[in-house]
């Protein structure tokens, strides 16, 4: 009975969500017969299962709804918004008792004076024949159309699926225990093979619990046409929302933590954003206001925009407000920018609203917003057009619970720091760094940039080791999502993974330096640095924002001056290469090399990847690889070490195998060659590139056709192309290729068409055609004909 | 009503836990310091694959930090939906405790007032009954 009940709540109460959002939707198109059955399909079940469930309360409740329901089904009441006020009232009712069925709790019985308000709508004679037998004559139907759109799916209690990720996180480290011993052990490849099968099931396991914790963005958005219908009928105001791009999947842990900042966005929105109807009348806008909820995902990022077409920011009255409320100075607000100026909403304790309403106003709001994207490693921003409305874009990394991490070491202790926010790092050795101080202060230059500076362990009131060996320290430069960029002074940095993050206890972040417990492979726990927080220890304030994103604006300029790594080759020679298509550096167990398929290729997680400049494996132990990407595929190139980075100001003298180098540069005074990238990409025409854009070639052949099925096709799909031998793919093929021999009807007008021949040398007399063994002569000719097709 | 309590030593003297409140009792491995925390918290430990915060339950007692070291023993106990470790000298038994032996009249020392409310007697002898909420709550309260 109780595994009964707590099924019914938790059922129930996720059919409310979608209910109040289809009442909604009704009250503006009472006509969609679709929507109102479904409604009413949902009350019906909930009568059904309370009825079964000997829940006297629900009964009535359902049943009156139904009543109601049914009324307008036949015609005899229409949904106004009166009508649909009431049966929310009743909606609520029902939320509140499962509620109160769930904790035990007792709701004030009221429940025949909501009923009445409701019933009051339906014609009086009409009441005493309505109910149940319209309600069986849909008992049929109900069941056909419920069983069709069900997904296939099952109810399991959230600590069950915690339960299960964690038992998966206990498994991950267990693996990686076992992989450290077997290390050790001899060689056994009947063992390796096993617990490589192992360890790949464990990994697929991982994935799809992963997958489990993703929710459909919908259930965040479910609530909002409910909260803006009630938001609207408060203010008088007419509004619009529409919902774009519900099929985003995110987080379970995010749609929670974005539940409050986007309720307080579409609260402000429509209290502050949108105008009376007859406001934008008067500005020549439509009577309705609209809001867009626009949800995609763009690389690893969630971008969330709500966009309105009220009266904007006025950044005047704003900027009388900040001053009045002593957050910025006059002389100050003068001075900034208009980005700085709009973000001043985000200060606590600032409204642009004349007075406090119910729904906004109060001056809390914009900064929970932000701190609260801030706490999940989102952003937001703003973008204004006066008189026409605001667009507020939220940008939410992909999940919460695994960052791409640096593992940092200061003092006798390792920390990680999200990679998201590390710019750059350098060597405090490099000639290009300089430690200023100033009154006490450091400051670290840096190619003529200068950053605010501080040491990690003075940041953390940890003592410094003495280094072994080199004695050179680490730096980072670091750009958190508030604040300015600045320079973080490491004992060393360790390593680079994938960190599942944790939030730590509250105890733990009361300090603000940290953003939460990882639990690296080493099964030695690891604190998290917050970027932002540090920037804040470091006296960075995070109201200057503003004027770091000005500095930005002013900088980028300079900053796009190209930059150069210099390296040492694998045949010793010092060479350079652009940095903007190094992705990173990586060690490469040289256990994990292999020289296959014509070229040494890595393998790195599950897939292998090629390595340039590489002749032979050695024996053991690890290859500094520098991993370079053009955006689409990826190549390693093996150096023997990594010296600098320097900024290609110089003249680029050129080069006499521009093929090979792009031309000669100078580097600390030395002269080196710059090395041309395109060559390592240029080979990669078979590469990973989208099926859909590679050209179709359609081989003519007669039944037999093996040639071209073991020798053709093969060579073709190497070099980039897809194959088919169905006739009718011919139509959409752009090559059509046909061997001398073959028959081809109809082929001669056709400007696709390319001939092979079986002899080396053209006979005399015959179309042109192609020697079938030509493979350069063969694939240039198909190259032509693209772009003749083209 | 009776409900079976853990009597564990803190600072030498005799407390009693709740044994609902209390998860496992572990040994504690590496502690990982947290710098610039309070003092209360003497570290953060892994369980298994989850992260455990380390609670200096001799701190909040007699506001000297004890020399934590792996291996120390610990109960685990979740606080405010966080898994938290607290430090103790050692644990005795698990025993039960009615409710009608129970009582607030007879107040502990000053140091241990802010953390402990009842009293009970269990063989004759007077243990603190102590909430683990308190080590963590009370704590947060001194923080601010």
């Amino acid at each position: 009975m109780d595994d009964l009940l707590d099924d019914f709540i938790a059922e129930t109460r996720e059919n409310l969500e979608t209910l109040a959002s289809q009442l909604v939707q009704w009250e503006q198109t009472p006509q969609d017969r679709a929507l109102l059955d479904s409604v009413f399909r949902f009350v019906h079940t909930v009568k059904g299962s309370c009825g079964f469930l000997d829940l006297p309360r629900f009964m009535r409740l359902s049943h009156a709804a139904e009543d109601i329901l049914s009324g307008a089904r036949e015609g005899q009441v229409t949904a106004s918004t009166g009508l649909v006020s009431a049966v929310l009232a009743v909606v609520d009712r029902i939320a509140a008792l499962t509620d109160a069925l769930e904790t035990g709790s007792a709701v004030f019985d009221d429940d025949d004076d909501l009923i009445e308000t409701m019933l009051a709508f339906l014609p009086r004679n009409i009441m005493a024949n309505v109910g149940a037998p319209a309600a069986d004559a849909f008992d049929s139907e109900t069941n056909e159309a419920g069983g069709r759109a069900k997904a296939r799916t099952v109810r399991v209690s959230l600590s069950l699926l915690d339960k299960l990720m964690n038992g998966v996180s206990d498994m991950v480290l267990a693996r990686n225990e076992v992989s450290r011993l077997l290390r050790k052990m001899q060689n056994n490849s009947e063992l390796d093979h096993s617990f490589t099968r192992l360890s790949a099931s464990v990994a697929e396991m991982r994935d799809a619990v992963g997958m489990m914790r993703m929710q459909n963005i919908d259930r965040l958005f479910s609530s909002l046409p409910r909260l803006l219908r009630d938001i609207s009928i408060e203010l008088g105001k007419e509004i619009e929302l529409r919902i774009d791009g519900s099929e985003v999947e995110v987080d379970r842990e995010m749609v929670e933590a974005l539940r409050d900042p986007l309720t307080h966005i579409l609260r402000n929105a429509a209290d502050h954003g949108i105008e009376t109807a007859d406001e934008r009348r008067a500005v020549g806008k439509g009577p309705v206001g609209q809001i867009r909820i626009v949800a995609r995902q763009s690389g690893n990022q969630i971008l969330i925009e709500i966009i309105d077409d009220g009266r904007g920011i006025n950044l005047d009255k704003l900027g009388a407000r900040a001053i009045a409320a002593k957050k910025v100075s006059a002389a100050d607000w003068q001075k900034m920018s208009e980005k700085a100026q709009l973000n001043t909403i985000f200060l606590p304790g600032l409204s642009t609203a004349e007075q406090v309403s119910s729904i906004s106003g109060r001056g809390v709001g914009m900064d929970v917003v932000k701190t609260n994207l801030h706490a999940i490693g989102g952003t937001v921003d703003l973008e204004n057009y006066e008189g026409h409305g605001l667009k507020m874009t939220l940008r939410l990394p992909l999940t919460l619970s695994i960052i791409a991490g640096l593992s940092v070491r200061a003092g006798d202790q390792i920390f990680g720091i999200s990679r998201n926010s590390v710019v750059e790092i350098l060597s405090s050795s490099n000639r290009n760094v300089k430690i200023e101080e100033l009154g006490g202060k450091h400051v670290a230059l840096i190619r003529g940039e200068r950053y605010p500076y501080a040491k990690l362990e003075t940041l953390l009131d940890i003592d410094e080791m003495e280094q072994p060996g080199s004695g050179s320290r680490t730096l980072i430069v670091v750009r958190p999502a508030a604040g300015t960029v600045y320079v973080l002074d490491v004992a060393s940095v360790i390593d680079n993974e994938e960190l599942v993050v944790k939030p730590g206890a509250p105890i733990v972040m009361a300090t603000g330096i940290f953003a939460g417990t990882t639990l690296p492979d080493n099964g030695r726990p690891m604190l998290l640095l917050d970027a932002s927080g540090l920037g804040m220890a470091l006296g960075i304030e995070q109201t200057e924002n503003h004027a770091s994103l000005e500095r930005h604006a002013t900088e980028a300029p300079e900053a796009k001056r190209p930059s150069a790594l210099l390296y040492v080759a694998r045949d010793h020679v010092k060479r350079a290469i652009r940095l903007s298509v190094i992705d990173r550096m990586e060690d490469v167990d040289a256990a994990n090399i292999k020289f296959v398929g014509g070229r040494m290729r890595a393998s790195v997680g599950d897939r292998l990847i090629d390595i340039c400049e590489l002749d032979e494996v050695p024996e053991e132990g690890l290859v500094k690889l520098l991993r370079l990407t053009d955006g689409n595929s990826v190549k390693f190139l093996a150096v023997e070490d990594v010296i600098d980075i320097f900024t290609l100001d110089g003249e680029i003298a050129p080069s006499a195998r521009p093929e090979i180098y792009e031309g000669v540069v100078s580097a600390f005074g030395e002269t080196v060659e710059l090395i041309n990238v395109y060559r390592y990409f240029e080979m990669d025409a078979g590469g990973p590139a989208n099926s859909a854009e590679r050209p179709l070639c359609y081989l003519q052949c007669d039944s037999d056709g093996s040639w071209e099925h073991r020798i053709l096709a093969p060579l073709l799909i190497a070099s980039g192309y897809q194959v088919s031998f169905d006739a009718a793919d011919r139509d959409q093929a752009a090559v059509v290729l046909s061997r001398a021999g073959n028959k081809d009807e109809g082929l001669d007008q056709d400007a696709r068409i390319l001939r092979l021949r079986d002899a080396s040398h053209s006979s005399p007399g015959s179309r042109s055609s192609i020697y079938r063994y030509d493979r350069i002569g063969l694939i240039s000719a198909i190259e032509a004909k693209l772009s003749g097709v083209a | 009503m009776t409900a079976l309590y853990l009597i564990a030593h803190i600072n030498g003297c005799r407390v009693a836990i709740e044994s609902d409140r209390v998860e496992s009792i572990v040994q504690v491995p590496d502690i990982v310091a947290v710098p610039k925390s309070d003092p209360s918290v003497a570290g953060i430990f892994a369980l298994r694959s989850r992260v455990l915060t380390l609670i200096d339950s001799q701190f909040i007692v007699t506001g000297t930090r004890r020399q934590l070291e792996k291996g120390c023993l610990a109960v685990v106990a979740e606080i405010g939906g966080h898994h938290f470790g607290l430090a103790v000298d050692r644990v005795e038994d698990v025993v039960p405790i009615s409710s009608e032996n129970i009582q607030t009249a007879i107040h502990p020392s000053d140091i241990w007032k802010s953390i402990i409310l009842e009293t009970a007697s269990v063989d004759g002898e007077l243990v603190m009954i102590l909430d683990p909420s308190k080590l963590v709550a009370g704590e947060l309260a001194l923080a601010a």
